[in-house]
């Protein structure tokens, strides 16, 4: 049981904390990866030979959130000076997206002495969710000192960097130091990379992207950035190769805003009007905020000589730059 | 004539207000959202947020106060507070923590219109020059300028917005409507009162009563048993029971 034990929380620690803030721009709207199998290896967890963890492993082990949280507060009810029973508790309710009450959780487990290399990174995390991130990165700061050789500290506080503040050199070292400890990971590959292109050392994040492209293909796991950054760094150089890569991130994620502006811009570039124009509307609904691709509607269909269409889309430009700023 | 009904139920007359729900400001977006410098700040006031009571949270944002004078999140606890004591029937409440609240963050539009709508309450009826009217109109005024000069988090999508516009839009008109009331224009209120109404996606009673209450006060006494008897359908309780008091009243009268 303990061995499950330790597998659940390896494979499931922090596995879908796509919480909402990380996704309020376009290019962060991809989940969180996963937090990895050595976090949780060092501490005896005698609650895990309970009967009660028996009955609640089954809906953890298949995220069945739901089910799984009556039973975890009947192990906190059972076991309230546990600090691994508040953690799960925690843990499920930030599952939940109920991110007030999992902090609170998760704060009892803290208080009740838990030295847990996983609840730092995840209280971290609830603390992300509601855009609290100073304690964000004390914690993240705390689980590194507990656990120095876990990437995922760095990956997320690089993630908070290069998203939040947009310090794409700082993001860079947190990247550069989760990369050191977690070399194959495609997606901390990519993030290192966007920051190299961010600071315009685009053949540095052209290896990257390309690494990632590798990487990914052996695992066959669908993350499209890596090819939506080809495409942006090929753009104006190599038309074909942009279109192929923006052709491939649309086909991955299709429900990336940021996939289907680069293949619209492509698609005008190589004079398919029709498909440019298809690919901007389906950005406008993948992210209705974003004033941006009405704009290239309105130009495109101007083109087209559509100018009822194209007014249409200047006048929701206009106002979508007054609400949103951009 | 009914007489403007009592302070404490005035108070709950107060705009509903989608943005007073927020546990970390809607219209706030990630970049900008104040930030606790301490786990322990942080506790203390989602101890505000589970207050099992008014007058509780009231007691902890005092508390939350004397602890962490420089939170950058005190300014949402005293909104916290003003609308604990709005819960509470207190004027006095309302008002001093809402403009604590306003110090630290003045273009809130919530507190703007929350002020806006409760200053007037302690004002007698035919009074012309009372400062508190001018000041609900000036917080009124901020609240269109704050509108038009908003810039929202993605995570609002326009539509929400167009909603919560809308709601905040006939909030202020009620405001302004209470305070023409208050100064005696009666036709002023009516048609601010009639706004409100209009415009508001989310059919409100408290502003439907104070439409009804205008109208018997113009002598519109049909129009007032429309909008008296909409505003007892919407309620709340104490918002049902003044407008059945009303239309008993209005019963006497002929249409």
């Amino acid at each position: 049981m303990m061995k499950r034990t330790t597998t659940f929380l390896l494979l499931t620690c922090i596995r879908l904390f796509a919480a909402p803030a990380w996704a309020e721009e376009p290019r962060e709207k991809e989940n969180l990866s996963d937090v990895p199998a050595a976090v949780l290896k060092s501490q005896y967890l005698s609650i895990a030979e309970s009967a009660d963890f028996r009955e609640l492993w089954p809906y953890l082990d298949a995220q069945r959130w739901g089910e799984a949280k009556p039973l975890a507060e009947q192990l906190v009810a059972k076991h309230p000076q546990e600090p691994f029973s508040h953690f799960l508790l925690g843990y499920i309710l930030l599952r939940q997206h109920d991110n007030m009450s999992a902090i609170r959780s998760l704060r009892r487990a803290e208080r009740l002495g838990s030295k847990h290399p996983a609840l730092p990174k995840t209280i971290g995390l609830a603390y992300y969710a509601i855009n609290q991130f100073l304690l964000f990165k004390q914690q993240m700061q705390k689980g590194i000192e507990l656990a120095p050789d876990d990437p995922w500290p760095h990956y997320y506080l690089g993630l908070y960097e290069a998203t939040v503040t947009e310090n794409f050199a700082a993001a860079l070292g947190h990247f550069d130091r989760a990369l050191a400890l977690r070399p194959d990971d495609a997606k901390m590959i990519y993030y290192r990379g966007f920051c190299h292109e961010m600071l315009d050392q685009r053949d540095l994040a052209r290896k990257d992207y390309e690494e990632a492209i590798g990487r990914l293909n052996s695992s066959e796991a669908s993350f499209s950035l890596p090819h939506q950054g080809m495409a942006r760094l090929l753009a104006s150089t190599d038309s074909p190769a942009a279109l192929r890569h923006a052709e491939l991130a649309v086909a991955q994620e299709v429900s990336v805003v940021a996939n289907h502006s680069i293949l619209a811009k492509m698609y005008e570039v190589m004079g398919r009007i029709p498909e440019a124009i298809r690919e901007l509307k389906a950005a406008v609904r993948a992210d209705p905020t974003l004033a941006a691709p009405h704009y290239q509607l309105y130009r495109l269909l101007t083109k087209q000589g559509e100018e009822s269409g194209a007014s249409r889309e200047l006048a929701e430009f206009q106002k979508l730059k007054m609400l949103y700023g951009s | 004539m009914v007489r403007e009904c009592s302070f404490a139920v005035l108070l709950c007359l107060s705009c509903r207000l989608p943005v007073a729900q927020a546990q970390f400001e809607l219209l706030v977006g990630p970049r900008q959202a104040p930030q606790a410098h301490s786990a322990q700040e942080l506790d203390d006031y989602l101890e505000i947020l589970d207050a099992p009571s008014d007058r509780e949270r009231v007691r902890l944002v005092e508390a939350f106060a004397q602890h962490h004078r420089h939170s950058e999140l005190l300014g949402i606890a005293y909104q916290y507070q003003m609308l604990a004591y709005r819960g509470l029937n207190d004027y006095d409440g309302v008002v001093q923590s809402g403009e604590r609240a306003l110090k630290l963050h003045p273009d809130n539009l919530n507190t703007l219109l929350i002020l806006a709508n409760t200053l007037p309450n302690r004002v007698a009826t035919g009074t012309v020059d009372d400062p508190r009217l001018a000041q609900a109109e000036q917080y009124v005024r901020l609240v269109f300028e704050g509108i038009e000069r908003m810039k929202l988090p993605r995570s609002v999508s326009p539509q929400r917005w167009q909603e919560l516009r809308l709601e905040m839009e006939a909030s202020a008109h009620e405001a302004l409507g209470h305070v023409a009331t208050k100064r005696g224009k009666l036709q002023e209120a009516i048609l601010e009162f009639e706004r409100a109404v209009q415009q508001n996606p989310v059919p409100q009673g408290s502003q439907f009563y104070r439409l009804g209450v205008a109208y018997m006060l113009a002598q519109k006494n049909d129009s007032a048993r429309e909008a008296l008897s909409r505003a007892a359908e919407l309620g709340p309780d104490g918002i049902r029971k003044m407008a059945n008091m009303a239309m008993q009243k209005l019963s006497t009268k002929p249409h």
